[in-house]
């Protein structure tokens, strides 16, 4: 039992283990592209009716709750096994990528090898006679000004590293999975997303009940902070019927205090955790019900989807027995007989309006801003037309982990893999009245293309020891 | 679009198509000279380029990725861009335009016949989250796809290398541990930048849907096609592979990228992404 243990565990943290389970995470968020998910499903009944159609395989997804897959026990027991595997594997690693960053005091004991007789050592022949110590001085001098660390200095020799500290980035950049982990879970935690609608003028709180809908409810903390958003105008921009641009003008009161904002397409105004986005436009008309006397009746600013030009949306006024259809045209012309829209611009509106009683027409025709239209001894007044924006409110916290994640993640990553770790061996000799300087290296991840740039070294050295010592000749 | 600039972009999307073309003979005949020849081509072709990329960019006044064609001309100039500077930098590895070219001539073509040009520039695009998101995102298709042709260049090799006599062709590449490594730079290049494509990505996402991360088909290829680089970098660094292997994985590995960046907008309708394939 004891040794089945124990091979598990050398299993578990094996490098074929962080391959396997990589490829199971990528397996699973495959399947979710393949696998019909909840979401992609625009209502219940078409979903019911994928469920009757096969009803077998949607049992096993049901099952699995494969149709949520990225939430599915199935995925989340892949990620725990993912980042306990990580854990453990990183743990064992540090002793290994400190000792090669040189932090556990191994950087004393490093003792420069004789590499004379090593394939791949290149040597420089000083002619003329330099004493040792002013090579060994000058090599120093070249390796330190090209940013190499020399870690030992023999009496035959030297040793030495450049970006010392690579090895570390391999801690950073694995060690930012768990950030992005915590940044994760704790906004999918204590996520609140819900959707509210403000018309121009209008005063609402971010009190619960305000919202058309709640997308969702967060885990924890569950008290949403108290805002009083009021809009004030709302601008948006079309070119050929597509937005350009968009200027939401707003208040928002905290705390007593209250600040005008400008919000946009990829302008959100952040308060503390919350997050208050517009997600789309509309416009609301007003209308006001009157008797024959215009007495108002009731009425209102109505929220309708109707911009776009020919939609049609339907409101109705509590305590009468009418429906109200309402085609939208903002910039009205007729085309070929037909009403259209030249533009999304508020330029001429016209509203073609229907009334409806238990189902038959009382009431269909076009109306301007200030016109009255009359049915069943009523009047019906379309006063002029507001903007409506459909805010997203967000309140989370995590971005900060999060955004450390990503940063130190790719710090992590340059670190390791653009400055890579070398390390160069100098060994120098008098021999004969001669000044010879060996050398080798080695470079991690790109043995080959490190030979260039070792001849360069060689080169370069030879070119100081020239300059600094007048004529000397050398071969590398 | 400006007339001269379709004209130009025309012009280049001919002269790609010939450099195509000598590429493929180059390498079908073993034509060193033809190689050479291509390069002469190449290169003022990739000017062209680039003033159209400057143009667009200063005619709009947005970083060019307002739909496909727009995408196209970006992503090329990154492709292309590298394949230039392995032109120049080392002249023996320049036969990875015979990926790159192809693949830069195709984005280019399919772009300049579906997109709309004048589409206005939508709110949406209009960020700074967007151009380091898009710079980021072509620069590593770039890498990806530069490592791909040195993949292919490999491959190609090694075949050469295993008959009984190398052809003259083969033996002016560099030798294969060398391809190797630089194959496997380019990876690594593409593999940062992917990182902080996906990081950009996501923050702009917060500031435009309100949330980092929703699964949304895109972000998932994109993710995945990461986690396969991420993946293959591990297969090589920790567990020793290389050569022909890897290379394989190399040349095949571009095609998460590619769904990722077409074929998701193709396949499924409630992606948020659109690249202007359906423009
Ligand atoms: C269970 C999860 C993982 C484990 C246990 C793990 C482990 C390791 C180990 C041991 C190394 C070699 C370090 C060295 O000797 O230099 C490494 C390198 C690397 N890994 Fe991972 N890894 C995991 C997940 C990932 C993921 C998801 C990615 C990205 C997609 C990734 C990207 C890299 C990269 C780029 C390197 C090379 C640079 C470096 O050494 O840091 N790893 N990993």
């Amino acid at each position: 039992m004891l040794f089945s243990l124990k091979k598990f565990y050398v299993f578990f943290k094996s490098a074929r283990m962080t391959v396997i389970i990589i490829s199971v995470m990528m397996v699973l968020f495959l399947a979710g592209l393949f696998v019909p998910q909840k979401t992609f499903f625009g209502s219940r009944a078409k979903y019911d009716e994928w469920r009757f159609a096969s009803p077998n395989f949607s049992a096993v997804v049901e099952y699995f709750k494969l149709n949520e897959i990225y939430i599915s026990p199935v995925t989340v027991a892949a990620l725990s096994v993912f980042f306990i595997h990580l854990i453990v594997v990183v743990l064992n690693r540090v002793p290994v990528m400190l000792r090669k960053a040189y932090l556990t005091g191994n950087a004393e004991r490093v003792e420069t090898p004789d590499i004379r007789d090593i394939p791949g050592t290149a040597r420089i022949e000083a002619q003329k006679d330099i004493g040792a110590d002013v090579a060994m001085a000058e090599v120093q001098r070249y390796l330190r000004k090209k940013m190499w660390t020399v870690l030992s200095v023999g009496p035959t020799g030297l040793t030495a590293v450049k970006n010392r500290y690579s090895p570390l980035g391999f801690i950073l950049f694995h060690l930012s999975f768990f950030l992005c982990l915590m940044g994760g879970l704790l906004v999918s935690y204590t996520r609140f997303s819900g959707n509210l609608v403000l018309t121009e003028g209008q005063e609402l709180t971010t009190e619960l009940k305000h919202f058309r809908l709640i997308n969702r409810e967060p885990k924890l903390i569950k008290q949403v902070p108290l805002l009083g958003l009021e809009l004030s105008s709302v601008k948006p921009v079309y070119e050929r019927n597509i937005a350009v641009d968009l200027s939401v003008n707003m208040k928002i009161k905290h705390e007593g205090g209250a600040e005008a904002v400008t919000l946009g397409t990829n302008k959100p105004v952040n308060k503390g955790s919350m997050s208050i986005l517009p997600q789309n436009i509309g416009v609301s008309p007003l209308f006001l019900l009157s008797d024959m006397y215009g007495k108002e009746l009731g009425g209102g600013y109505f929220v309708l989807n109707i911009l776009k030009g020919g939609q049609e949306d339907s409101f109705e006024i509590p305590g009468f027995p009418y429906k109200f259809y309402v085609r939208f045209y903002p910039d009205y012309a007729v085309e070929d007989g037909r009403d259209i829209s030249r533009s999304l611009e508020l330029r001429d509106p016209v509203v073609f309006l229907t009334v409806q009683k238990s189902g038959g027409n009382v009431y269909e025709g076009r109306v301007r801003p200030g016109q009255t239209v009359f049915f069943d001894g009523l009047g019906m007044r379309y006063g002029d037309t507001r903007y409506w924006v459909d805010f997203l409110i967000v309140r989370e916290y995590g971005n900060m982990p999060l955004f450390i994640g990503f940063g130190v993640g790719v710090a992590g990553l340059l670190m390791r893999l653009v400055f890579f770790q070398k390390e160069v061996v100098f060994n120098i000799e008098k021999e004969g009245g001669r000044m010879l300087i060996f050398y080798n290296g080695r470079s991690e991840y790109y043995k080959h293309s490190f030979k260039e740039e070792l001849e360069k070294i060689g080169r370069d050295i030879l070119l100081t020891l020239e300059q600094d010592q007048g004529p000397i000749g050398g071969k590398a | 679009m400006r007339e001269y600039e379709l004209f130009a972009s025309w012009g280049i999307i001919y002269s790609y198509a010939l450099c195509t073309v000598m590429l493929l003979t180059a390498f079908i005949f073993n034509k060193d000279k033809l190689l050479n020849i291509t390069a002469y081509i190449l290169l003022p072709t990739f000017a062209v380029h680039s003033l159209i990329f400057v143009s667009r960019w200063h005619s709009t006044g947005y970083f060019p990725a307002n739909g496909a064609f727009e995408n196209g001309i970006t992503s090329g100039w990154f492709a292309v861009g590298l394949t230039v500077y392995l032109f120049v930098k080392k002249k023996a590895l320049r036969g990875v335009g015979l990926v790159t070219v192809p693949a830069t001539l195709l984005a280019l073509g399919y772009g300049i016949m579906v997109a709309s040009f004048d589409r206005p520039h939508e709110a949406a695009l209009k960020s700074s989250w967007l151009v380091i998101h898009v710079a980021f995102a072509q620069l590593a298709f770039g890498a990806y796809l530069v490592a791909s042709g040195l993949g292919v260049l490999y491959l190609l090799k090694d075949n050469s290398l295993k008959k009984s006599t190398e052809s003259a062709f083969y033996a002016k590449l560099p030798a294969l541990p060398v391809i190797d490594e630089t194959m496997f730079r380019f990876v690594v290049y593409g593999f940062i930048a992917d990182a902080i494509m996906i990081a950009a990505g996501s923050i702009w996402a917060k500031e435009l849907w309100g949330s980092y991360w929703s699964w949304d088909p895109v972000e998932v290829w994109s993710l995945l096609a990461w986690l396969v680089y991420g993946l293959t970098i591990h297969l090589r660094v920790t567990l020793g592979w290389r050569g022909r292997r890897l290379a394989w994985i190399f040349v095949f590995a571009i095609f998460g990228i590619v769904i990722a960046y077409w074929g998701v907008d193709f396949m499924v309708q409630n992606t948020l992404h659109v690249f202007g394939v359906k423009s």
